[in-house]
């Protein structure tokens, strides 16, 4: 649930930003050189346009003056029907008019001084030059209207249409360009994940660790930063497991250390002549045995010394519960398993049986029945144990995970127990990356909840 | 040891004493113990366990492993309801004959042996039953 809310939330912020280091880098890189890619083809694109557009009106100005002449050598009155039958050439057509061409708006282009300078490249007669020349036409438009005044009477007025300008006039830019984009884009992809890849090991042998404090070292290889993580990280890993072994070590020869005393009260506890007296004195003892044997099966337990293995979740729980039911066979029809038929996760699979025992243990001692439900859910295994006993005090939910804590009722009955199976069991699933919760029921009854990487 | 132990002593006798018991754990296993192989499964004595096709370990129960361990050793011969009770004895309260209907159903689970069609262990009728497969041992 804690996931998918933080998923849900960081997606709402940025629908589009990717969550992995990978791919931020790479979209981050991508996104660039796309822009600098798309700049510099706007760039290129918007350079040829000006230079079409430069050739074309050069044409234009020696093409509308080569018109000119012609027509101007022509007399007054067979203008018009010479201009007809005048190859004027594509886009461009010719009309006799009495005044200069209103159309369109009069706006000067900015071009118009190109045409003009080109029309004086084709020769005409002083005398019939023209008297005025009119340009009109929108900046950038399609069309452009030449206005001419002939010297004796009347104007010529030309409308040519500019071609289309054409950016992607070449094929082999083309090719070049997208090539170049995308050999620029494998080329950041591989480095990407070169460089992250460092990341994703540490990530991933700090999982290994919070799993198992054994897991083998970090490779300390690769460039300078990298190699210096992953020393400083088997250092620190190193550290916590000599840290871990110590303590257990410690506990394990406080409790070894404390049992030659033990066994040497009970031998003087035996010349204790008051008989009722001697019970009590050899009862406490047995007690104070107990809880140091049970001190020394939590140090086993948690040195860590069992390897790893793929083993079936499944077959361990209904082991459990065959061997709970065994040994209770009175409370045998409430023990009851649902799930998958088969669920391969990897652990140490007696350290972890022993947990789910003293979970099912305690459900079976307490609360008279085990109901053993396995779910996966993302990756996570999750295995709840129900009961039908009086469940526990609310405030007491956490502090039962205590070592030797014991619930006040629990603590006179005649079931037992030191209070080590909790610790134990939670100190072991903790090792493989999950934990164990206590809860209780709606309708009365405790619940454990175990998750577990699967 | 004195009161104000010095640590490093302490670790030096744990450290013994963790060495004398895992010497002692090694002296229990049976050398003859060797591994099985039967239809995909391995038994391994050594450590107590069984692995699947795959070589995922599955677990067993004391009783279940005990019986699994008679079935092999009298591979593809009868092992009648008698030996079995013999074998379970001590292990389980309660009637008998269920106690044996209920181990051999529990351990056909394990095996993936569907109980109606079983292949692995085949019910004899009569009374008994057999592990049908080939051993191999290792
Ligand atoms: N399912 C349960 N229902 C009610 N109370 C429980 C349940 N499980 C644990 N408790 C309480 O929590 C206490 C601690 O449990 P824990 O298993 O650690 O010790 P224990 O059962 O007393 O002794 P042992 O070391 O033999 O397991 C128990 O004494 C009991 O009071
Ligand atoms: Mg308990």
């Amino acid at each position: 649930m804690r996931r998918a809310g933080r998923w849900y939330t960081r997606n709402l912020r940025w629908p589009a930003w990717p969550h992995s280091l990978v791919n931020r880098t790479l979209m981050t890189l991508l996104v660039g050189l796309a822009v600098v890619q798309g700049a510099g083809l706007t760039i290129h694109a918007l350079d040829r346009i000006e230079l079409q557009r430069f050739a074309e009106l050069r044409d234009m100005g020696i093409r509308a003056m080569s018109i000119y002449r012609s027509a101007v050598a022509t007399p007054l009155g067979d203008r018009a029907s010479a201009l007809r039958e005048m190859e004027l050439g594509p886009n461009v057509s010719a009309v006799l008019a009495l005044a200069p061409p209103m159309v369109p708006e009069p706006t000067q282009p900015p071009y118009v001084g190109q045409i003009r300078v080109n029309m004086n490249l084709v020769p005409v007669r002083a005398m019939n030059r023209p008297r005025d020349i009119v340009i009109r036409g929108a900046p950038w438009s399609d069309m452009i209207c030449i206005g001419m005044q002939f010297p004796d009477q009347g104007w010529l007025i030309l409308r040519m249409n500019l071609p289309r300008p054409r950016p992607w006039h070449s094929p082999t830019f083309l090719i070049a360009f997208v090539l170049m984009t995308v050999a620029a884009a494998i080329l950041s992809i591989w480095a990407v994940r070169r460089l992250t890849k460092p990341v994703t090991l540490l990530a991933e042998a700090a999982e290994r660790l919070g799993r198992d404090v054994n897991a083998p070292p970090l490779p300390e290889n690769g460039p300078d930063e990298v190699m210096r993580a992953a020393v400083a990280f088997n250092t620190m890993a190193a550290r916590i497991r000599r840290f871990v072994q110590d303590r257990t070590f410690l506990l394990t020869a406080i409790g070894h250390d404390l049992r030659t005393p033990i066994t040497r009260l009970k031998l003087r506890a035996e010349f204790i002549e008051d008989d009722e007296q001697r019970q009590k004195f050899l009862s406490d003892l047995d007690e104070l045995d107990a809880m140091v044997s049970a001190t020394l099966v939590f140090g086993r337990d948690t040195a860590d010394t069992e390897p790893a293995v793929a083993f079936d979740m499944v077959a361990l729980l209904r082991t459990v519960l065959d061997d709970a039911a065994d040994a209770r066979p009175e409370a045998a029809d409430a023990l009851c398993f649902s799930g998958p038929a088969h669920l391969t996760v990897t652990g140490r699979i007696l350290a972890l049986k022993r947990s789910f025992a003293n979970l099912v243990g305690n459900a079976v001692k307490y609360g008279n029945a085990a109901r053993v439900t396995l779910t996966t859910e993302d990756g996570m295994a999750m295995v709840t144990i129900e009961d039908d006993g009086p469940g526990l005090p609310p405030d007491e939910l956490e502090r039962i995970f205590e070592p030797f804590y014991r619930v006040e009722d629990s603590r006179n009955r005649e079931t037992g127990g030191t209070g080590l199976g909790l610790p134990i069991a939670r100190n072991i699933l903790r090792a493989h990356g999950g934990d164990v919760v206590l809860g209780n029921r709606a309708g009365g009854g405790a619940r454990a909840v175990v998750t577990m990487p699967a | 040891m004195p009161k104000p132990f010095n640590p490093r002593e302490l670790l030096a006798r744990i450290r013994a004493v963790l060495r004398r018991t895992s010497d002692r754990a090694e002296k229990l296993v049976e050398p003859a113990a060797r591994t099985v192989r039967f239809s995909g499964w391995t038994l391994e004595p050594a450590r107590r366990r069984l692995l699947n096709p795959d070589g995922v370990e599955v677990a067993l129960t004391g009783g279940e492993y005990d019986l699994l361990v008679a079935l092999v050793e009298r591979a593809n011969r009868v092992l009648t309801r008698d030996m079995l009770l013999d074998l379970l004895r001590g292990r389980q309260a309660g009637p008998f004959d269920r106690a044996i209907d209920v181990a051999i159903s529990r351990l056909r689970r394990k095996l993936e042996d569907d109980g109606r069609h079983a292949q692995l262990i085949k019910t004899v009728r009569g009374g008994g039953y057999v592990l049908a497969a080939d051993i191999e041992r290792s």
